[in-house]
């Protein structure tokens, strides 16, 4: 049985990490991170490729280290210290297993780090433990390279819980995998986070992924932190331009506060109940966001013009319509759709009730 | 977040300046001082003697023949190109220069060979089928690795007087001929030692070759001839390049060759150094030629240094590893 | 890549004749010498019958152990001074800077592309200054500088490409640099230390013009015994001693070439 510790929060203060870029310029990684990371929680950095979210991972691991700024584990500063002295353990994108032990080996490697004996009692027990968790115990005995990808990740997953750390992270680990294993993986690694109670710092580039499995989500763009909070705060209330368009599907709008309701340029005119908050000042311009799932198609709706197209998804219809010379929105439908599906047809749609998000810039 | 207690500023004295003081480095690399037992031996059991080479070529003999002794002097130098005549009077004297000379002709000589044999030999290996390539490049490879001495001995038995080919001559009817010692006999024996040299890189080159082009070179209507030439040839430079340094080099400084086949009647730079270091002792000479030789070499090296240049300006890389 | 590329390109007009041709010219001599080493006749190279008294003789011979003793003597010990300081240098050049490991790898791997001859006068002439006596300890020295890039560059190769998660593994599992060595470093370079150390023991082992220039009383190694005896003249013993040493050669590069396409 998992022993529950009462574990440490893990705090980063001010982190910032610069590369020497080839021209003799720095390139500033990590500008200023701050962070608290819940004791428990499930806890995802999201981000597009180079936004720095695995090089402050790296950074808590202790493999890269910072220009400045401070990493606290609980009471204990850890960012002076070397990987194998800090209670942070990894699983790579590349599972990084050892080809010459066997799984068994393997899980038991960082226990043997400690001191213990591979072959006394309690350690075996905690390597039958971790393969029972990860549920690989019949193939303890195999080497890597007889595995499968997944059967490797779930070998590296076991390997770095052995050592029951204070924090767990993940760098992508399942972005090996194709999509009915990633799927099943992503539920297996919920439960066992759940199981375990150990805190999970899961680094990806899939929104979908991020949103389907963290407690609460960190939005990395360009060395900063876009937007901190739980899977539903950031979906229906992004911070910015690039929340909104990184997480879920997103149609943007220019527009004008008019005295009477918000006036797009493309010449919709909303009333401004169909804003999700206030109604902003007169004169003031705004950028709107309306996801594609929060239209419907009504013969009186704000968004009328012609289809463009239209797609059938299996579960979903996809309509994109031309709305004005310059405005385009798209509206995801259920597959009941029974409205116009020929390009060119007349279709107007309508935003759902306080749907229309007004976007910071 | 409340900071207090020992254990808080204990670990405090981490901070990253201190850690940069302490080397941090990545897991699985060590202290650079790790590298220095292999440093220190280029350097002093490579480098440092070459100095002192060098510095010998400026000393005078040593009375009891082994070693220097201080007298700085020019003597070793103005050895090599002139002697004394019966007046005491310095004559220009060309034997040691047509030694050099004579190295470094029979050194490009055993090169072109080995690139006209080692050429179609690579090219034929790096066309069959894997399993018969690993055997014939395993095949080629065994002499290669196999005793430069022996090998050599093996032509001395070849071309005795009661050897191989003159007991084949005789069984045509032919006179037998004196073929060793003599300049032929050491010219095989030095093509025979070095063409696996030759063949190894060159087959490297061959193997990265894209068979495409010459393809599409018939299907444009060339002959065979000229896809050799003006398609599989220019591809393989970079391998004919790395292996004519590694067979032209060593040659220059041979030695077991020119005595062994050549006996009195080849002499080369080789065999005028290992003298001079073993029979006549006089060290000081020994060390003037060697330096000669090693000039040589480097003008050797530089040639490959440009041509790889040129080569790796027009995309192809040419490495001696 | 089809088989169309072999039908189309496999008769170059010759290559194959330039290649078998190439191949016995390679093979002949070794052939002749083995062959001839069952001459029953004490003249080298007149063929009278078939007799193994050669080999009896050359087993027999105390001066012709005593050499072989030498140059496995040497040879062990060169190639693991070689074996030791290449790990340690490819490990610690992980470390350097690019520019660094470059020129020590350059310096290192400097008898490669210098004559052998003037290798070892030079060493002889460091010997002589620093008062070295000639002999087996100098020996071993000249051999080692000569087989360390034949165990350098394989090793150094194999780290420098290797995959560097591993490392990074171990240490976030609690494993300092001297554990990381002992458990993933060495491990993993241990197929190219075998390769390289094999390298390094049959250049030793064959090697003859630096063991020429060290070599003291009492040093004779089996080459040097092989080029003292040829200088008197060609004997029936010396070709015995030549096959064996070809047959034995052959037999381990073919039984090394045999293992690594196992392991493979």
């Amino acid at each position: 049985m998992m022993t529950t510790l009462t574990r440490d929060p893990l705090s980063i203060r001010g982190l910032t990490k610069e590369f020497a870029a080839p021209e003799g310029a720095t390139f500033r990684a990590l500008d200023g991170i701050d962070l608290d990371i819940v004791p428990g929680e499930f806890f995802v950095m999201l981000g597009p490729s180079g936004c720095g979210k695995t090089t402050l991972l790296r950074a808590i691991a202790g493999l890269e280290q910072p220009t400045a700024g401070e990493i606290w584990l609980g009471e204990t500063r850890i960012d002076g210290l070397p990987p194998y002295r800090r209670r942070v353990n990894t699983v790579f994108q590349s599972y990084a297993l050892f080809p010459h032990l066997t799984v068994r080996q393997n899980v038991a490697f960082g226990l043997e780090m400690e001191g213990r004996s591979p072959r006394s009692p309690d350690v075996r027990a905690r390597v039958d433990e971790m393969l029972d968790l990860v549920r690989l115990t019949s193939v303890a005995n195999r080497k890597p390279g007889q595995l499968s990808g997944g059967q490797q990740q779930r070998v590296a997953l076991a390997r770095s819980l052995a050592k029951q750390p204070e924090v767990l992270l993940l760098d992508e680990p399942l972005s090996a995998l194709d999509l009915k294993l990633r799927r099943s993986m992503q539920t297996e690694l919920k439960r066992i986070q759940v199981e375990s109670g150990v805190t999970f710092v899961f680094v990806t580039h899939d929104q979908e992924e991020a949103m389907s499995m963290g407690d609460r989500i960190a939005v990395f763009d360009q060395g900063k932190i876009a937007q901190l909070g739980e899977p539903r705060d950031l979906y229906e209330r992004p911070a910015s331009r690039f929340v909104a368009a990184f997480i879920g599907e997103m149609n943007f709008v220019d527009a004008v506060a008019g005295p009477g309701g918000i006036r797009t340029s493309g010449g919709v005119s909303l009333p401004a109940d169909a804003l999700s908050q206030d109604t902003p000042p007169v004169g003031e311009h705004l950028l709107l966001g309306v996801r594609p799932e929060h239209f419907r198609v009504a013969a009186d709706g704000a968004f009328a013009g012609r289809l463009v197209a239209c797609e059938f998804l299996g579960a979903d219809v996809r309509l994109c319509v031309q709305v004005g010379p310059d405005e385009r929105v798209w509206a995801r439908v259920s597959a009941s759709y029974d409205g116009p599906t020929r390009p060119g047809s007349s279709i107007s749609l309508a935003p759902q009730p306080g749907r229309v998000k007004v976007v910071p810039k | 977040m409340t900071r207090d207690g020992g254990r808080v500023r204990a670990r405090e004295a981490f901070t990253p300046r201190r850690l940069r003081r302490s080397a941090w480095r990545r897991p699985g690399s060590g202290t650079v001082t790790l590298a220095t037992p292999a440093v220190l031996i280029g350097a002093l059991l490579v480098g440092a003697p070459l100095l002192l080479v060098i510095a010998y070529s400026f000393l005078s003999r040593a009375s009891g023949g082994v070693g220097v002794d201080t007298p700085f002097t020019f003597d070793a130098w103005r050895r090599l190109v002139f002697e004394e005549d019966f007046q005491g009077e310095l004559v220009f004297a060309p034997q040691y220069l047509q030694a050099l000379w004579r190295s470094v002709w029979m050194a490009a000589l055993t090169t072109f060979i080995a690139v006209v044999v080692a050429v179609p030999t690579a090219v034929w290996i790096a066309t069959r089928t894997p399993r018969v390539r690993a055997l014939l490049l395993l095949a080629v490879t065994i002499p290669f690795w196999t005793n430069t001495l022996i090998r050599t001995y093996a032509w001395m038995i070849m071309l005795n007087d009661q050897g191989v080919v003159n007991n084949t001559l005789r069984m045509l009817g032919l006179p037998p001929t004196a073929l060793y010692p003599s300049v032929f006999a050491t010219f095989i024996g030095l093509v025979y030692v070095f063409v696996p040299f030759m063949i190894l890189p060159v087959y490297t080159s061959a193997m990265k070759f894209d068979y495409r082009l010459a393809e599409a070179a018939y299907d444009l209507g060339a002959t065979r001839g000229r896809v050799v030439r003006r398609i599989l040839l220019p591809s393989l430079r970079p391998g004919i390049l790395a292996g004519s340094i590694l067979v032209f080099i060593p040659c220059l400084g041979a030695f077991v060759q020119p005595t062994l086949l050549g006996g009195s009647k080849v002499d080369l730079i080789g065999t005028i150094i290992q003298r001079q270091f073993r029979d006549s002792m006089n060290w000081p000479f020994g060390a003037a030629i060697s330096v000669a030789l090693l000039c040589v070499t480097m003008m050797a090296l530089l040639v490959f240094a440009l041509g790889a240049k040129r080569l790796a300006a027009q995309g192809q890389r040419a490495s001696l590893v | 890549m089809s088989p169309r590329r072999f039908v189309s390109l496999r008769s170059f007009p010759g290559f194959s004749g330039v290649g078998v041709c190439l191949l016995l010219f390679l093979y002949l001599p070794l052939l002749v010498v083995v062959v001839y080493s069952f001459n029953a006749n004490s003249i080298a190279t007149v063929w009278t019958g078939f007799s193994v008294r050669w080999f009896e003789q050359v087993f027999a011979s105390e001066p012709i152990r005593q050499a072989l003793w030498n140059s496995l003597t040497v040879a062990a010990w060169s190639t693991a001074t070689a074996v030791v300081v290449a790990v340690l240098a490819a490990v610690g050049f992980i470390g350097m800077r690019r520019r660094s490991s470059r020129f020590a790898l350059a310096l290192i791997s400097a008898p490669l592309i210098l004559p052998e001859i003037v290798l070892a006068i030079a060493l002889l002439s460091l010997f002589a200054w620093v008062h070295v006596p000639l002999g087996i300890p100098a020996m071993i020295l000249a051999h080692a500088v000569v087989g360390l890039p034949f165990a350098l560059l394989p090793i150094h190769s194999r780290l420098a490409g290797a995959d560097w998660t591993q490392f990074e593994a171990a240490a976030d599992l609690g494993a300092d640099e001297w554990r990381i060595f002992r458990r993933v470093t060495l491990p993993m370079l241990q197929p190219a230390i075998v390769s390289g150390a094999m390298l390094c023991f049959i250049v030793s082992m064959d090697n003859f013009v630096m063991s020429f220039f060290t070599s003291g009383p009492g040093s004779t190694t089996l080459p040097l015994y092989i080029w003292g005896a040829l200088r008197v003249g060609l004997t029936p013993e010396i070709n015995a001693l030549s096959s064996l040493i070809l047959i034995a050669s052959i037999a381990v590069l073919v039984a090394s070439h045999l293992l690594s396409r196992k392991k493979a």
